[in-house]
């Protein structure tokens, strides 16, 4: 089987797998694009590349994506979500190149970095200094950065007043805010994971529409969207994967989030910053990673399979690039946690709908039968959120009422 | 046989094992050096704490990417490259933050 990738490389993919056992047997001699000059780098155990080959191939395949989708129009603006890293700043040294670029083919909209402060579990001065090496290596890029606080956000019951600044020293870091997170996470890690992720998606569209910005640029990578692509099938999120994981989610009428790095692995991007001299700010942002949730336990094993057969993850996209959402009569049926459609009842039984029928026939003995499970759709549909969004709802009720 | 001198960079969050220093010059006794008779001499010499966040079974721990003079180890053998004399030898780390 061969497909075409998004730099016009042909692949086969029933070979690639079984390279990785051959790898110290055949070395590449020329790179695989001039053909002539020595290669140094190899991608995914297969594609070498010689030095200019693979800076040009990697910049082609940034603007070929957006090119293929032609969403931005000149002098919109776009705000990018920064939040350090290898991928980071090669998006940054991707936009800053391609807007100073004098020809036809530079970049034409104006960029905004946003950068969300969520570190509740780092002490006050380490994250002070995270805002401040992050503030002045802006800087070096010329684009505009401004700051924000999800626990604020959250602590503010999600308000459009939140604070957005440019100038970093006015967040507020009081460690106690995070208090409200730390219970979160003790009590469920995959769903407080999940929460945590609706959130910062409603906190950059709030920041967007308040700068006026009609698209957002997150970092994903291709690991990345592989593993929520996996997570959504284990947090019964399927229905939402071309939302969650393809270039663009659309689920908001006024700002469109696109997702740029999705073709790129961290390799990639890593090699790029090197060769271009360039180095990433590494904040201490997460937490250790636990075993404890889903997100962790799927994300450990698509960087492993990324790093033993790196064939598998382009597989793994591939196929959830052919998922597409069912198209509802119901349109404006959306979930109020997660702005996603919510399933309608069709002819076929969802698993949503075959898990609530069977909790109703073994709580309810006496509605029992076909004509019973119809009459029951009609207050299935009643809900407000999806059926993943329903199980967030019940947690967070159940986290809040208890604190109180 | 004159000692080897080679320089080796880390970055991307490595150095933070190596007391925050990304560059390091070293000279090795005279001797055939390959990357893997490096990375026990870095273990020994170099790394003070948690060896385990740097090296697993003989090689590097995956996430490291290593350069040999802006060459990509994979194209060299890995652990079996023959150091050379001056070699700057690169270490990139992709597991601190996307
Ligand atoms: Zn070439
Ligand atoms: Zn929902």
């Amino acid at each position: 089987m061969c497909s075409v990738n998004d730099a016009g490389d042909i692949e086969d993919l029933n070979n690639t797998g079984l390279l990785s056992n051959f790898k110290y047997k055949v070395l590449a001699e020329k790179c695989n694009k001039c053909k002539d000059e020595k290669p140094c780098v190899i991608l995914r155990k297969k594609d070498a590349y010689c030095k200019s080959c693979f800076l040009t191939s990697t910049v082609h395949k940034f603007k070929a994506l957006l090119g293929k989708h032609k969403l931005i129009k000149d002098g919109d603006k776009v705000l990018v979500y920064y939040h350090g890293g290898h991928s980071g700043t090669a998006l940054l040294h991707f936009l800053r190149t391609n807007l100073d670029l004098n020809s036809p083919k530079k970049l034409r909209f104006i960029p905004v970095c946003l950068f969300i402060e969520k570190h509740y579990f780092l002490s006050r001065e380490e994250r002070i200094d995270n805002l401040r090496r992050i503030f002045n290596y802006m800087r070096t890029f010329d684009i505009p950065i401004y700051f924000t606080s999800l626990t604020d956000y959250c602590k503010n019951g999600f308000s459009e007043n939140t604070l957005l600044t440019k100038n970093f020293e006015e967040l507020e870091l009081d460690n106690k805010e995070g208090e409200f997170m730390k219970d979160l996470f003790e009590k469920s890690e995959s769903l407080a994971n999940d929460v945590q992720t609706i959130n910062i998606r409603k906190l950059l569209i709030s920041c967007a529409k308040k700068l006026k910005c009609k698209f957002i640029f997150t970092p994903e990578l291709a690991t990345d969207i592989a593993s929520q692509l996996l997570v959504n099938t284990a947090l019964g999120r399927g229905s939402h994967i071309p939302l969650d994981t393809g270039f663009c989610d659309t689920r908001n009428e006024h700002v469109t989030i696109l997702r740029p790095l999705r073709v790129f692995d961290i390799k990639e991007l890593a090699l790029y910053n090197h060769f271009c001299n360039l180095d990433a700010i590494m904040l201490q942002t997460d937490l250790p990673k636990s075993q404890k949730s889903i997100q962790n336990l799927i994300e450990n094993f698509v960087i492993d399979l990324q790093t033993n057969f790196p064939a598998t993850v382009t597989t793994v996209l591939k196929t959830g690039d052919k998922l597409s959402m069912k198209k509802n009569k119901n349109e404006n049926r959306i979930c109020y946690i997660c702005q996603s459609p919510i399933e309608v009842a069709c002819q076929q039984l969802t698993t949503d709908e075959a898990i609530k029928y069977s909790h109703q026939i073994s709580t309810q003995p006496e509605l029992v039968g076909g004509d019973i499970l119809k009459d029951n759709f009609g207050t299935v549909i009643d809900t407000k959120t999806c059926f993943s969004c329903s199980r967030i709802e019940q947690f967070l009720i159940s986290t809040s009422t208890e604190k109180v | 046989m004159d000692d080897l001198s080679v320089t080796l960079q880390f970055s991307g969050g490595a150095e933070l094992l190596f007391d925050n220093k990304k560059l390091h010059v070293v000279q090795l006794k005279s001797k055939e050096w390959t990357i893997a008779d490096l990375l026990i001499w870095i273990k020994e010499n170099l790394l003070k704490e948690r060896p385990e966040l740097f090296l697993q079974d003989k090689s590097v721990r995956p996430g490291i990417l290593v350069l040999v003079n802006d060459v990509d180890w994979e194209l060299l053998n890995t652990v079996n490259y023959k150091i050379q004399p001056n070699d700057r030898i690169v270490f990139i780390s992709t597991l601190h933050g996307g």
